[in-house]
């Protein structure tokens, strides 16, 4: 679904953001991106996903390469940044109906996708109102919402869980696993260890922009805790050396 | 209180005109654009400089001297009050900062003035821009005393606090009034512009207030203009006077802009918080019901984003539609009053026929929305960026929402002209065609130079649509096309005026198409690099 191989991206003035990072998502698969701050998380997602253009190896989604054909890739995943700006002079539905359009999803489709997201996430009321008058959780479902109307096969999130409540949080976890059952695969970067310990099959744990560790998430644990895991490959102290 | 002032004021002076993004960016680009941009900027204060010293010197030979100070105080006041009333509101009242700000123990006043005190120094440098050549020259000249250059400069140092307050209760209560009105950016808007409108239209009718100008008042044409100025305007007979001599004019010229400002600001800080809550706060009424959906195409989709963008911004849409709405005013005004007295009013007696199509084209060039329409998607870039769209299809929106918007405005203006001027076929297709192929040209070209201009990183949507690079260039390109074929137009003699309107056509429309194919290639990924 997704496959990254030899990712290198360094920014104007030399810093090397990223370093030949390589990583394959399959169907089904919930995927964990961990790292510290700065490690390169968002970086690596921003050229995923075609905002960031990069200097060495190659992304493809189910097969097409993201730099030869990026409108043909962008139309099978979906993005949502860990802050997303929404169009504020917009209203909830006048946003949805925009993402709809966009990707051709039929009037009836949406109307009845919206209609059971929008439900799900309790938003329906609010669909009608500016999105500037909208909190920070309400834009992200709403940002969730309008990036699982024309059913992705690929959900790419940076800090998803960032500023949801423990019900849409819940919810959003209930969502990726449905994803997954029908075909489609989650990657998503989060500091949250563990959500993508009791959520991830995979993870894949990224430091100073070099992929250090990446499989299955039992065979990386080994029985230990995600977080000892992280803390120890990236060289800190482990959480029950702590006094 | 004036620590808090000191500390408030500098944390905003430091990025005047971008100086602080410019000391401590690493970004080379960015860098080389300030500079372009400062290059720009001094070009343009000198030509103005040379424009001023050239009138001044103008009216001192036709012994006008006395009129001088009067006359470039006028000027100069106008000049700020309309561009600052523009932004005065989102200025003054944004809440970007403000609510940091106000969890600090910091008096309010000091966050008004403050505030001010920016506005004030960008005031300063606009009216020393001005007022300083005119009076350099007429200090030349003139030869006058000492007295002159002191209460001279003292005068300056006061000149901007009486429009700038003006500026400031005019752009306060016209947010106020449409944040009450359900599409509050429209109305803020048609505000704007209404009021832009009645200085502009105010300022070029002042000469008609009833007094015939007789063959004696000829010989007092000093003592006429002054009167005239002072009527509307009293600190600008007091600076005149001031600088003639008379001390107790310099003591009305520094304590009546002064007590009024002082007055301003003892009233705001009372309602200040209210007033920037209320114009920040969007409601909500929670009560949508969910119905059936319709489907739109690609092209509808974008453009109907483009133009609800568009019409969100007040600012946005007040200073991009203030040119076309002009084309409609100078067309209805050559039909109310006449083209002789338009081209006395206008301060050009020679304009012919010929000219009338760059006359109602230039108001057209003076901006255009693409300009700052790449810009204006600020932190909402990565949508377009993530969407299966093509860059074609995006920036087809952005010429055509454009386009929209100028097309009925340029009917109309072109109508009604014909109609004024009752021109000859041919006279009447370049009417049509001539400000069509600037529009449209300036449409493509604006875009061309956001995309290799852009700044996405804003907080104001000032700093976008009034004081970026992209909107600076493609104004004086604009300007620079018209100019350029309208003084061929006078000059070239020898030459018909209908070979020069279409090779100015046919120039148009090959730089638009070059533009359209070759500058609008960009992609969106190496924009936001």
């Amino acid at each position: 679904m997704l496959e990254i191989r030899n990712l290198t991206k360094i920014y104007k003035g030399g810093k090397r953001a990223v370093s030949n990072m390589s990583l394959s998502v399959e169907a089904g698969d919930i995927y964990g991106f961990i790292g510290h701050n700065g490690a390169g998380k968002t970086t690596a997602i921003k050229c995923i996903v075609g905002i960031h253009d990069f200097n060495e190896g190659e992304i493809f989604i189910n097969g097409i390469s993201i730099r030869e054909h990026p409108q043909q890739c962008k139309a099978m995943f979906a993005y949502i940044p860990d802050n997303p700006d929404l169009y504020e002079y917009l209203t909830g539905i006048q946003y949805l109906n925009f993402i709809a359009d966009v990707f051709g999803v039929s009037g009836k489709e949406r109307e009845i996708r919206i209609r059971k997201e929008a439900d799900d996430f309790e938003l329906t009321a609010s669909l009608g109102d500016l999105i500037s008058s909208y909190s920070h959780g309400m834009k992200q479902k709403l940002a969730l919402i309008g990036a699982l109307l024309h059913q992705p096969k690929l959900l790419i999130l940076d800090e998803p869980f960032v500023g949801l409540d423990p019900a849409a949080a819940l919810l959003l976890k209930n969502k990726m696993h449905e994803l997954c059952r029908a075909g489609s695969a989650i990657f998503f970067s989060t500091h949250v260890l563990d959500v993508a310990e009791k959520l991830c099959n995979k993870v894949a744990i990224i430091k100073e922009g070099t992929l250090i560790a990446a499989g299955r998430t039992e065979e990386l644990t080994k029985g230990e805790s995600l977080e000892n895991v992280f803390m120890e490959v990236v060289g800190r102290v482990k959480t029950d050396q702590m006094a | 209180m004036l620590k808090q002032i000191r500390w408030l004021s500098g944390l905003q002076l430091c990025n005047l005109f971008g100086w602080n993004e410019f000391r401590y960016t690493k970004d080379r680009k960015k860098k080389w654009m300030y500079v372009a941009m400062a290059a720009l900027w001094i070009i343009l204060v000198s030509v103005l400089a040379v424009f001023i010293g050239k009138l001044s010197a103008l009216l001192i030979r036709y012994g006008l001297e006395r009129v001088v100070p009067v006359y470039f105080y006028t000027i100069v006041s106008l000049v700020i009050l309309f561009f600052t009333f523009l932004k005065a509101g989102s200025v003054l009242f944004s809440m970007n900062s403000f609510e940091i700000l106000i969890s600090l123990p910091l008096s309010k006043a000091a966050i008004v003035i403050s505030r001010f005190l920016t506005m004030y120094v960008t005031g300063l440098l606009m009216g020393m821009a001005v007022l300083l050549p005119g009076i350099a020259v007429y200090g030349y000249l003139v030869r006058p005393g000492l007295w002159f250059y002191l209460a001279g400069m003292i005068g300056i140092l006061f000149l901007p606090l009486l429009p700038l307050t003006l500026a400031s209760i005019a752009g306060a209560l016209i947010t106020a009034v449409s944040a009450r009105i359900r599409h509050k950016s429209l109305a803020e808007a048609a505000l704007m512009i209404l009021l832009s409108l009645a200085v502009l239209v105010g300022s070029t009718l002042l000469p008609e207030s009833g007094e015939e100008i007789g063959a004696e008042m000829l010989l007092n044409l000093s003592d006429v203009m002054i009167r005239q100025i002072g009527k509307f305007y009293p600190s600008a007979l007091w600076y005149g006077s001031a600088v003639s001599g008379n001390g107790l004019s310099l003591l009305w010229l520094i304590a009546v802009p002064a007590l009024i400002f002082a007055g301003f600001a003892a009233v705001l800080q009372n309602c200040f918080l209210d007033i920037c809550v209320a114009l920040n706060t969007t409601s909500a009424k929670h009560d949508y019901q969910m119905k059936s959906q319709n489907s739109h195409s690609l092209l509808r989709a974008l453009l109907g984003r483009e133009l609800k963008r568009y019409f969100a911004s007040g600012i946005y849409v007040a200073n991009t539609i203030m040119g076309y709405v002009l084309m409609i005013v100078i067309a209805v005004m050559m039909l109310a009053a006449g083209t002789e007295k338009i081209r006395m009013l206008l301060g050009i007696p020679w304009i012919t026929e010929s000219l009338f199509p760059f006359l109602l084209a230039l108001p057209a060039v003076i901006t255009s929305m693409t300009s700052c329409s790449i810009s204006m998607e600020g932190k909402q870039f990565w949508i377009i960026q993530t969407l299966p769209v093509r860059e074609k299809e995006i920036y087809d929106s952005k010429l055509l929402a454009n386009l929209v918007i100028a097309a009925p405005f340029w009917l109309i203006s072109t109508v009604i002209l014909c109609a004024a001027v009752q021109p000859s076929f041919a006279e009447g297709v370049w009417i049509f065609v001539i400000p069509a192929c600037y529009i449209v040209f300036l449409t493509v070209a604006g875009l061309a130079v956001n995309l290799a201009v852009p700044v996405l990183n804003w907080d104001n949507e000032v700093k976008v649509v009034k004081q970026s690079a992209s909107t600076a260039i493609v104004m004086v390109v604009g300007m620079v096309s018209v100019l350029l074929p309208t003084a061929g137009v006078l000059w070239l003699t020898k030459v018909p005026a209908y070979v020069i309107l279409g090779v100015t056509a046919a120039v148009l429309i090959v730089l638009t198409a070059g533009l359209y194919r070759i500058g609008l290639r960009k992609k969106l990924i190496e924009t936001a690099a």
